[in-house]
């Protein structure tokens, strides 16, 4: 456990040195505003609650957990201070663990700097809380499961844009999974079940189930599911590419 | 273990793992939730567990959702599995007395037919228009029957309720029963003015889909003792001998709910009379003796909850502050009556007091605004401009009871009894003296001269209940559509079902908040439109002023000897001209300042939530930066 919390230190502590993180944090709130206020007509609805707002984050994670997920272990790869941090004392599975959390802590913070919109709610109308509770929980869950996919692809390969257009990919598939024209496609041939399966794959459905403010313990075995898998492949990945 | 964290076979591993866990978990796990809304939307109510536990007699219920049909729609198809689980919880609770099934009515089947059949609504979707079903049949074992026709998802807050009071009404197939006396032609009547019949008002039909609704006569010793609530409407020079009646029902613990208002504009006179008859309803014998009165000619006038109506004819819209549009702030929230409602409209509302010295607990479920004042009912005569009711409007500071509930003990008003006089010839009866040959008096003995807890609800407004503040209705193909833009039924149906007794069922109903409006957004509307008066008005005399002058000066120059003006009228003359189109057009501008305020609010809001924080942010790390030079 220690060499997990030694390496969430580090990682958490270089993204303040670059201003890359800053870069990334501006983007994200500058276009959640954007596309909260213009694309969801937050202020025209004249609605106190926040869908306008959670309605865009799935789409703006596509952007921004791919480019924080993309340098998580290509850089050390390419740059072969990989070999460095195998070195130390610490397991593989340590490492994935720890950039894993510095990553996800780092996007929680992104997602507590959106609180102006809360407050902005709450001065306007009177939400239901629970509600916006329940649908940060949920956004963040999420951005768990978009994380390990990142971390993954950004295993496998050593170019960052790579892992970049890769992860975005493979994102897109599982938000979009859950969308009738995607399923479209499976009507004609596939049982019920698979249809099933299929959409119940998707990010969006259980998002959008835990934003309605319930909390469904499917929901979050879920993210955690999706988180778990994908970390442990991550693990398979690097201890692959190490023996190459 | 060690193998497959080493080789690729691990991976395919891990992806079998992923698909089979995230599948069954989908399946697994059913019902274990933390429900974080306010109002507990989703988690079974206390009072849903009560009536499934105290259901009488068993309950079959039928889901129909076209499962094939609906692949493409996964919302839908969540909503249809939440579904699925509620009626299973239901089921759970129900101890056995509540049987649920599922069906898929595939297309052309004979399960398709009987959802039709039983008044299911059949959607088209798809590029194919295949119909869909998503509808609820439930039965029981005396062949009542009631459907919930479509599910929609939008109206998920109101699901529990919905089902509960299907299956409480199939478990309780007898109505209660309403005894009506209305002062007013609430069942439609013959229009003297059109010459035409007019239909039943919406309210009623309403009524009579949920109760078995009855007109009682006037001049009657009691009430039918079958009758469960009382609803007296507009109840305008009763006899003695009816308020003696409803005196009875009343300290006999039956429930009874009162329409009374200071000027019912749905009480016509006849033409001649328009202009002096009293429209007026009170009952002020029994209201005395149950704590409250009815203020003598007045109504109440308020501000902040009037409502702005159309004058038609090109004319601006206007504001009317006997018109009365009121929304949860002048609800009683506390109050199951008030719950789930969100607005309710009044017109010409009375006012009541409470009596001092009352033995009774008088609890406001209506109230009027801080920004209200009573106002002479005699104004609404012939009232031609609802604008001038704010002439000399000064609100009290007040907030004046529109309606109330009523409990507690209370004594008859008429201890001694109450004498008739009557046509006919009636057998001897004791007490009754010497009688005319025709005219024959006869003495009403009470039965019970004291309660120690009655139920009343009194309204002091009558035209709540009339079609033209709440509801729209069309003719289509002859037949009624309505549309209701207010919640002025949900107001009297949720109060006969809770003096029905059937206080669980409207508890359930309290939940459901679809709505939550900008409340900062409206309040800065209303101040706008105050400043926008006050200054109108200011405007509005120094135009008419300087019009006044304009036309003394146009006087002089016509009829003076002189017919040219000097210069000096001249130059007068045209600064006149010059004032009198510059306030006209600082009128025009105040006008369009009216949403400014809310215009640039949400511009603020905008440029707060899109700029603050990465503003902020860079003047951190500019400030980092800083400091590490100068540490460096």
């Amino acid at each position: 456990m220690m060499g997990t919390q030694i390496i969430m230190r580090r990682e958490l502590a270089s993204y303040f040195t670059t201003p890359l993180a800053y870069i990334f944090i501006v983007i994200f709130l500058m276009m959640s505003g954007v596309f909260t206020f213009y694309l969801g007509r937050f202020f025209e609805r004249g609605q106190a609650d926040l869908i306008s707002f959670f309605n865009f984050i799935p789409w703006l994670y596509l952007i921004l957990v791919p480019a924080i997920a993309m340098r998580l272990w290509s850089e050390e790869r390419k740059s072969g201070t990989i070999e460095l941090l195998m070195t130390l004392p610490i397991t593989v599975v340590q490492a994935v663990l720890g950039k894993f959390l510095a990553a996800w802590l780092f996007i929680g913070v992104a997602l507590m700097l959106t609180f102006p919109v809360w407050v902005t709610v709450n001065y306007l109308g009177e939400p239901d809380n629970g509600v916006i509770l329940a649908s940060y929980l949920g956004s963040w869950l999420m951005a768990g499961g978009f994380l390990a996919i990142g971390s993954c692809v950004s295993a496998a390969t050593k170019s960052q844009v790579v892992a970049f257009i890769l992860t975005l990919v493979i994102c897109f598939v599982f938000v979009a999974a859950g969308f009738p024209m995607v399923l479209d496609a499976f009507t004609e041939w596939a049982p019920l079940w698979l249809i099933d399966g299929i959409s119940s794959l998707s990010f969006l459905t259980h998002f959008d189930a835990v934003s309605r403010g319930v909390i469904d313990l499917r929901d979050l075995l879920y993210f955690l599911i999706m988180t778990v898998c994908w970390l442990t492949a991550t693990t398979i990945v690097i201890n692959i590419k190490k023996a190459d | 273990m060690k193998n497959i964290m080493h080789s690729k076979t691990g991976l395919i591993v891990i992806l079998a793992i992923f698909i089979v866990f995230s599948l069954l978990s989908a399946r697994l796990f059913n019902g274990v939730r933390f429900d974080l809304t306010e109002g507990q939307l989703y988690t079974l109510t206390d009072e849903t567990q009560k009536i499934l536990s105290e259901l009488d007699s068993p309950v079959t219920l039928k889901l129909y959702f076209s499962e094939k049909a609906t692949a493409e729609l996964p919302g839908l198809r969540t909503y249809a599995h939440r579904i699925k689980e509620l009626l299973d919880e239901y089921a759970t609770l129900a101890d056995g007395k509540l049987t649920v099934s599922f069906v898929d009515p595939i297309p052309f089947s004979e399960e398709e037919d009987e959802a039709s059949a039983a008044g299911l609504q059949g959607v088209p979707v798809g590029i194919r228009g295949d119909e869909i079903f998503f509808g609820l049949v439930g039965t029981n074992d005396s062949d009542g029957e009631e459907v919930i026709s479509f599910f929609q998802p939008d109206k998920e807050q109101f699901v529990e309720y919905e089902l509960t009071k299907l299956i409480y009404n199939l478990s309780n197939p007898e109505l209660p029963v309403v005894g009506i006396i209305s002062g007013v032609n609430i069942n439609g009547g013959f229009d003297y003015m059109t010459q035409q019949r007019q239909p039943a008002w919406v309210v009623m039909q309403q009524m009579e889909d949920l109760f078995d609704v009855r007109p009682l006569a006037e001049d009657i010793d009691a009430i039918d003792a079958e009758v469960d609530i009382l609803l007296l409407v507009h109840p305008k020079d009763l006899s003695e001998q009816t308020l003696f009646a409803i005196d009875q029902f009343v300290m006999k613990g039956g429930r009874t709910l009162v329409f009374v208002d200071p000027f019912a504009e749905a009480d016509i006179p006849p033409a001649p009379m328009a202009a002096t008859a009293s429209r007026r309803s009170d009952l002020s014998p029994l209201f005395a003796e149950w704590g409250i009165a009815l203020q003598d000619a007045h109504i109440v006038g308020d501000f902040i909850n009037s409502l702005v109506v159309n004058m038609g004819g090109g004319r601006n819209p206007v504001r009317h502050i006997g018109l009365l549009g009121l929304d949860l702030g002048a609800f009683n929230d506390q109050d199951v009556v008030m719950a789930g409602l969100e607005s309710i409209n009044l017109s010409s509302v009375g006012i009541l007091d409470t009596v001092e010295g009352a033995t009774t607990q008088v609890v406001p479920l209506i109230q009027s605004s801080i920004e209200s004042q009573p106002l002479e009912a005699d104004r609404l005569k012939a009232l031609q401009n609802p604008e001038s009711l704010m002439e000399s409007f000064t609100p009290t500071g007040k907030q004046y009871t529109l309606a109330a509930r009523i409990t507690g003990a209370a004594n008859s008003a008429f201890p001694e009894g109450v004498e008739v006089e009557e046509r006919q010839v009636v057998e001897e009866e004791p007490g009754v003296p010497e009688a005319e040959p025709v005219m024959v008096k006869r003495l009403l003995v009470p039965d019970v001269l004291k309660n120690d807890n009655i139920n009343v609800i009194v309204v002091a407004d009558t035209d709540i209940l009339s079609d033209r503040l709440w509801v729209q209705v069309q003719q289509f193909f002859g037949q009624r559509v309505v549309s209701p833009w207010a919640d002025n039924a949900g107001f009297l149906i949720n109060a006969l079902e809770n003096l029905a007794g059937n206080e669980d069922l409207i508890n359930i109903r309290s939940r459901g908040r679809f709505s939550r409006p900008f409340t900062k957004v409206e309040e800065l509307r209303r101040h706008a439109e105050e400043q926008f008066l006050a200054q109108q008005q200011v405007l509005q005399e120094q135009l008419e002023q300087t019009e006044a002058k304009l036309l003394e000066m146009e006087q002089i120059r016509g009829g003076g000897d002189s017919a040219i003006l000097s210069e000096e009228q001249a130059l007068e003359l045209a600064r006149f001209q010059d004032e009198k189109i510059k306030i006209r057009k600082e009128l025009r501008d105040v006008q369009h300042q009216l949403d400014r305020d809310i215009e640039s609010l949400g511009t603020e809001l905008k440029m707060i939530n899109i700029f603050l924080v990465p503003l902020l942010l860079t003047l951190l790390l500019v400030l980092m930066r800083f400091i590490r030079k100068r540490v460096a």
